[in-house]
């Protein structure tokens, strides 16, 4: 459209072609499986939105016991305490660690919650009215797909703690519910953002143009 | 340019096949979901259930971090430290394990368990390091679940988890045990008190105590307890012995137990006790069934009660029947006149007058029936050294007649008869009574009268003027002296020339010197006349001298020496007078006697 590069290009599925996922070769729809990597090819459609909404829901859903119970049970000789990742970035945020508070908050909550939106606006928005373009949408979906991994960080840091931190009756570290919630919910999104066949934001694309 | 046209049918009836059934990969987020709701719901109905205690003060308790403990194990921990509606109480609200709270009934009890330093040890040392926790204790019976509790100061003696028998003591007075004295038997601590309580109707005090087991076993009904506390110093023929029992019997006070009488039925839990004084009195009582019924009548007495004292007791014979119970004083009318008098209420045991048959009703008859053969109640001296006073039950068959009235509802009156005075006097006190109702005061205070009028007596100007009288007397005397030694010198000197007169007539013989001799014998007559008329008035003179010094002498007495010789001067002076007198009397009847020597 307002894309000129874009607009003297053919489309795969113009050019009645599937192209594979993995290593983007081209094939005759009669095809099953990529001549190249083996891979399956499947037309993009509606299964591939499904499992987007699917996984998404998923990560959604896990992603609230993640943020109610407790990341972490620190016991020592004198006391236990339990903390969740929002009272974990408030404490340190209290014991004037603004900049691990910050990191903690951007991969535990911003960065996930941004994923559910991102995701969730680029599955519903794929009618052309919208404030971006295709190669916009695209970038954030790279983006997306890029980022998810970084999410992990509070797991990793709960796994290295709960596994170096068993002295005992002196110290002991253990991971909360909220560990495996958001674990989960990371993997979910990741498998969300990979179920979301990026042909489609060119395909629908297309639709839209008279053919 | 054909190939868009194959590619259109391929997809449409894949759509139409996918459609109607849902990708399997909806099964992720409704496994999640169910997942996450069912972790929600187990902790949702996990979470146990919230209870408040009430303290007086919550001090080291935090919410979110204080525990609360059963057997050393955690069964919940504080969620919120708040205060009650009119900040009198703080309300530690706790979140108790599910599976606890159905145990959690009227009998669970809390306390802060806190580090505690006593005369007993130490105790709670785990919680200097870890801050207090809260230890509750129920038993293992489910009863009606409450949430609401009321917490306690300190541990409590007697749960009902821990075995033993928990104990009712009841004693006069409390002052000597702290909560947490030991019981003990055989010195061996056996169990604890609590802090004595004021008995409900505020007479005595209620000491809860516990015994553990297996000690308990050792625990009747005819068990005696008495009061160990503090020190006790006698002196007896073995010298001064200094007993007490242990120190921490010293500071916090003790109990001891004994079992004397065997066979007696185990103590039941809430077994009340009596708490005697000490071992003699505790086993003084054991010859006593305590739970005889008593007669209880009233006893008025005239006159001062000093000395008699609740427990005194009641004697009938010199067999002691019962004890006083209380003495007052009440208001009476008696005629138009209204009096107080003093009130004792005597507890009679019927089964030590000798009836079997403990009803109350038939043992008054009895009663009634002795006081109208006579008997009264009387006070009278426990020994003869105390001056404590014991109720003497008399039996006097001529005492006026009287019968045990009761008035309203009041108890029945035994008639009293006056204490006998013999009876006070055949004791000790008796002497020191009679000692002192001696006149000893008068009698001291006329002696020092005596002396005062004896002082000022001699202080006063009179009796200071006696010797100066005397003096005065006996110098008068001795001025009349001269006078005498004069007149008697001058009598002599006319007898000698009268003799000289007569003796010149004698050698002579003339006549003619007769008449001289005669004129000068009447004129030396006439001069002894007026020394003679002289006479009577020195006599009168000495006369009035002796009369008063007489009268002064006889004022001051007549054991003085100084009295005794002047007494004789006077006396040689009055006959002196006297002789004087006859003298002149002679001469003046008989002037030529003179002459004629007769």
């Amino acid at each position: 459209m307002e894309d000129t590069r874009t607009q003297g290009l053919t489309t795969a599925r113009q050019a009645g072609l599937v192209a594979c996922t993995r290593c983007g070769r081209v094939h005759r729809p009669e095809r099953a499986r990529c001549s190249r990597c083996d891979a399956p090819l499947n037309p993009a459609g509606r299964k591939s939105m499904q499992a987007v909404w699917a996984w998404l829901v998923a990560g959604i859903v896990v992603y609230i016991p993640a943020n109610i119970y407790p990341m972490l049970r620190t016991s020592t000789l004198l006391e236990r305490s339990e903390s969740t990742i929002i009272g974990g970035a408030i404490d340190l945020m209290h014991h004037g660690s603004y900049g691990v508070a910050a990191i903690v908050f951007i991969a535990s909550v911003l960065i996930p919650v941004g994923k559910f939106i991102a995701i969730g606006y680029l599955a519903l928005d794929l009618t052309p009215s919208t404030l971006m373009n295709k190669h916009q949408r695209h970038r954030l979906y790279e983006v997306v797909e890029f980022i998810g991994r970084w999410s992990m960080i509070d797991v990793f840091v709960v796994a290295i703690l709960s596994a170096l931190v068993q002295l005992g009756s002196v110290a002991i570290i253990n991971p909360g519910i909220a560990a495996v919630s958001f674990a989960l919910s990371v993997a979910f999104t990741m498998l969300s953002a990979q179920a979301l066949d990026p042909r489609l934001i060119w395909d629908e694309d297309e639709k839209e143009e008279p053919v | 340019l054909s190939a868009p046209t194959p590619a259109e049918p391929h997809v449409t009836p894949a759509r139409r096949r996918r459609l109607p059934s849902l990708s399997f990969v909806w099964f992720v987020p409704i496994l999640a979901l169910a997942v996450s709701l069912a972790i929600a719901w187990q902790s949702f109905a996990d979470r146990g259930v919230l209870i408040e205690i009430a303290f007086e003060s919550a001090s080291g308790v935090v919410a979110d971090k204080t525990e609360l403990k059963y057997r050393d194990v955690t069964v919940g921990v504080v969620e919120q430290v708040a205060f009650s509606s009119d900040l009198t109480h703080v309300v530690v609200g706790v979140r108790v394990a599910k599976n606890v709270a159905p145990f959690l009934d009227e009998d669970a009890n809390f306390w802060v368990v806190r580090p505690e330093v006593s005369t007993q040890g130490i105790s709670g040392l785990n919680t200097v390091l870890s801050g207090v926790y809260i230890e509750g204790r129920w038993n293992s019976e489910a009863g009606e679940a409450r949430t609401e509790f009321q917490g306690l100061d300190r541990e409590p003696l007697a749960d009902g988890t821990r075995p033993g028998t928990a104990i009712l003591l009841r004693a006069k007075e409390g002052n000597s045990i702290v909560a947490g004295a030991p019981i003990l038997y055989k010195g061996i601590k056996v169990g604890a008190v609590e802090a004595p309580e004021l008995a409900r109707g505020g007479d005595s005090v209620v000491i809860r105590g516990f015994v553990e087991a297996p000690y308990n076993q050792i625990l009747t009904r005819n068990s005696r307890f008495w009061d160990i506390s503090g020190i006790s110093v006698s002196v007896g023929a073995g010298g001064v012995s200094l007993d007490f029992t242990s120190v921490a019997s010293l500071v916090q006070g003790g109990i001891s137990f004994d079992t004397l009488v065997a066979g007696g039925e185990p103590a039941r839990s809430g077994q009340t006790f009596t708490l005697y004084a000490g071992p003699e009195e505790a086993r003084a009582s054991l010859l006593e069934d305590p739970s005889a019924s008593r007669l209880r009548v009233l006893a008025v007495f005239d006159g001062s009660v000093a000395g008699l004292t609740e427990g005194a007791q009641v004697r009938f014979r010199g067999a002691p029947v019962g004890e006083v119970t209380s003495v007052g004083l009440v208001a009476e009318t008696e005629g138009n006149r209204r009096v107080v008098r003093l009130q004792a209420v005597l507890s009679l045991r019927p089964g030590r007058l000798g009836l079997d048959d403990p009803d109350p009703v038939e043992s008054m008859d009895f009663l009634g029936d002795l006081v109208a053969q006579g008997l009264r109640a009387q006070l009278s001296t426990a020994s003869i050294l105390s001056s404590d006073l014991v109720v003497n039950l008399a039996e006097m068959p001529e005492a006026a007649p009287a019968a045990l009235v009761s008035e309203g509802d009041s108890l029945p009156r035994l008639p009293t008869v006056p204490a006998e005075m013999a009876d006070l006097n055949a004791t000790a006190e008796g002497v020191f009574e009679r000692i002192n109702n001696l006149p000893v005061e008068e009698l001291m205070a006329a002696l020092q009268g005596l002396i005062e009028s004896a002082n000022a007596l001699v202080a006063s100007d009179d009796t200071r003027q006696v010797p100066a009288e005397l003096n005065a007397t006996l110098a008068e005397l001795r001025s009349l002296a001269p006078g005498l030694e004069k007149t008697l010198t001058e009598a002599q000197g006319t007898l000698s020339q009268t003799r000289l007169i007569v003796e010149d007539l004698r050698a002579s013989g003339a006549t003619e010197n007769i008449n001289n001799v005669l004129t000068s014998a009447a004129s030396a007559a006439d001069a002894v006349e007026t020394a003679a008329g002289e006479l009577p008035k020195i006599t009168g003179r000495v006369n009035g001298l002796v009369g008063k010094a007489e009268t002064v002498i006889n004022a001051y007495g007549d054991s003085s020496r100084l009295i005794t010789g002047a007494l004789a001067t006077l006396r040689d002076i009055s006959e002196a007078a006297d002789a004087m007198r006859t003298l002149a009397r002679t001469l003046q009847r008989n002037p030529n006697s003179l002459i004629l020597g007769r």
